[in-house]
């Protein structure tokens, strides 16, 4: 059973080690998906985290609607934390010690009593800087594939027009579900159980994303196994833009391809290529 | 007795008109004994029925002739040449290859014997530089109709009968991708696409299938095919195509049109090399339909993608 991917219209529902990428004009947008992502952590025994660019006071107003936030905060139950404080701002991250300490944090839940983390990120002022593309995309792709691991689920808010479209969409595709806004292109490639999964469709004009997909994801993982059993379509441009990455990892130990879909068998055979 | 005429030949390309089992062994058994006896190496491609007719009348030395069945690896004509390329690269050229090949047969569809035909006239050109190649296409009289029959005429310098061999006057090798598709006999369903649609319309070729029943591997044979035929539309036929989708005659008929000209005849029927950039579109689409047929000039580029409900 593959964890949930694709499009999605609510930020309910992603399970606790959903990692959604929700692209959003104004704020308050992000706050909506927030409350009813942050519904179902609480539902779930999560505990919440609130990490954005606004002062604590207006995060404490904004998730209002929770309840009595005040006290959520006082118990442990939600942690609210500005970016600045975390970050230096305009800078790339050191996605690394990121994921460590978002591990570190779900652990600490867990021992808190919590079954896990449920984190909610508005990162726009994170992704400012061109220079912080890479790093960020590579922190994203890392996180995922811890987090199906650890028990931590995500909700990452990015403004469009903040950053490039392009970026926006390489963000969504290296995320297992992305809303509308942040869709670019139909497939999304995750973590899940040690391995990277493909999901979704491709073709010749989504085949450049893949390529940077690939490059972003495997470079941030440890692991070089590779699932296609949620991939729908691939034509041959990005079977074989597939077929060169799996090739160029062979180099460095291999890459293990497993759960191919028919598809993929038709065109090893048709193009006499091998995955 | 090993002659060593076979360098001197070239590429020899006809037809033979027959009627009846008898006229048929008569003309091409003692064709293949021959090349046999010469030391060639002998391909027969032929109906089932015909090529147990010939294997039987060959006896022992049928051992010595590869034979294919034309229903496997013809069904689609475009597939013949890639076919007949694989064959001679795996042939000792110097001693001469000589075939027998019946693509068009009474059984095959109007549409079929229009693409034999061209797949014949294309083979000409394929195969032009061959120094050693002989080959030789029955076509029966008394189960074609005339316009088979002035298709093979068309396709082929030189015709045979029972009565001796002449030179086609009909023998043409002009525009091949030339002239237009009929227009669909029935309501179809249309969507114009461009690149922002694509996913759109492997959906609806999807569920165009499913709605006429095609089993699950030629619904998704037929997607790729589309797509790939729909993205050719996108990046050279003018960033834009029509989709067209039917069904006649228990086929699912896939219409790709774009404002873009096709230049080379033989798209789609050479196998595409690994550094080739681009011509995988066509000959994927050629080897995942049941039949392929392209039509291209001044007016734009009419593909039409066809599978058969029963598989």
């Amino acid at each position: 059973m593959v964890r949930q991917h694709g499009c999605i219209n609510s930020g309910s529902g992603l399970g606790p080690d959903g990692h959604a990428c929700w692209g959003f004009e104004q704020p308050e947008e992000f706050v909506d998906a927030t409350l009813e992502f942050f519904t179902d952590g609480l539902r779930s025994n999560q505990r919440l985290v609130y990490l954005s660019s606004e002062p604590v006071a207006e995060q404490r107003e904004r998730l209002a609607p929770l309840g009595n936030v005040g006290a959520m905060v006082d118990r442990g139950a939600l942690h609210l934390l500005e970016l600045k404080d975390l970050y230096d701002l305009g800078r790339p991250v050191d996605p690394v010690s990121q994921v460590t300490l978002f591990k570190a944090a779900t652990e600490a839940a867990r021992a808190d009593g919590y079954s896990g983390l449920c984190l909610a990120t508005q990162s726009t002022e994170m992704v400012r800087e061109p220079c912080t593309w890479e790093a960020h995309l590579r922190l994203e792709s890392r996180a995922d594939q811890m987090a199906s691991a650890v028990g931590m689920s995500a909700l990452c808010g990015y403004q469009r027009g903040a950053l490039p479209e392009s970026v926006l969409g390489d963000l969504a595709a290296i995320h297992p579900t992305a809303n509308a806004v942040a869709e670019a292109a139909p497939f999304h490639l995750f973590g899940e159980s040690g391995r990277l999964v493909l999901g979704g469709e491709i073709d010749r004009f989504s085949t450049p994303a893949l390529i940077r997909a690939l490059t972003i994801a495997h470079t941030a993982a440890e692991t070089t196994s590779l699932d296609l059993e949620a991939l729908e379509f691939i034509d041959h441009h990005g079977f074989e833009a597939l077929a060169a990455h799996t090739r160029r990892l062979a180099a460095n130990g291999g890459c293990s391809v497993h759960n191919r879909p028919p598809i993929v068998d038709r065109l090893c055979g048709l193009l006499e290529m091998e995955l | 007795m090993k002659p060593q005429a076979a360098q001197a030949r070239g590429f020899r390309h006809e037809a033979f008109f027959y009627s009846g089992d008898e006229e048929f062994l008569a003309g091409t058994v003692p064709y293949l004994e021959e090349g046999i006896c010469a030391g060639e190496t002998v391909l027969v491609v032929l109906p089932e029925r015909r090529m147990e007719l010939v294997r039987e009348a060959l006896g022992a030395t049928s051992n010595e002739v590869e034979f294919w069945q034309m229903g496997d690896v013809g069904r689609n004509p475009a597939r013949l040449i890639p076919a007949w390329r694989d064959f001679l690269r795996t042939c000792d050229l110097q001693r001469g290859v000589r075939g027998l090949g019946e693509p068009v047969s009474p059984d095959r569809s109007a549409a079929e014997v229009e693409e034999c035909e061209l797949h014949e006239r294309l083979f000409n050109l394929a195969f032009a530089k061959e120094r050693t190649l002989t080959v030789m296409c029955p076509y029966d009289t008394s189960g074609l109709g005339d316009e088979a029959l002035m298709g093979a005429e068309r396709s082929h310098p030189v015709c045979a009968g029972p009565h001796g061999r002449s030179a086609s006057p009909r023998y043409s090798l002009d525009s091949p991708l030339a002239g237009e598709l009929a227009e669909p006999g029935r309501p179809a369903v249309t969507l114009n696409f461009d690149k922002s649609d694509l996913a759109m319309v492997r959906h609806l070729v999807g569920q165009c299938a499913r709605f006429a029943g095609l089993d699950p591997r030629s619904n998704e044979d037929l997607v790729l095919a589309v797509c790939e035929v729909a993205t050719n539309s996108i990046q050279h036929g003018g960033g834009k195509g029509e989709l067209h989708i039917w069904d006649e005659d228990g086929e699912l008929i896939c219409a790709v049109r774009d404002s873009g000209r096709i230049d080379d005849p033989l798209v789609g029927r050479e196998r595409p090399r690994p550094e080739q950039e681009r011509g995988r579109g066509l000959w994927l689409a050629n080897q995942l339909c049941d039949l392929v047929q392209v039509r291209s000039g001044s007016c734009g580029t009419d593909v039409r993608l066809r599978m058969r409900f029963d598989g």
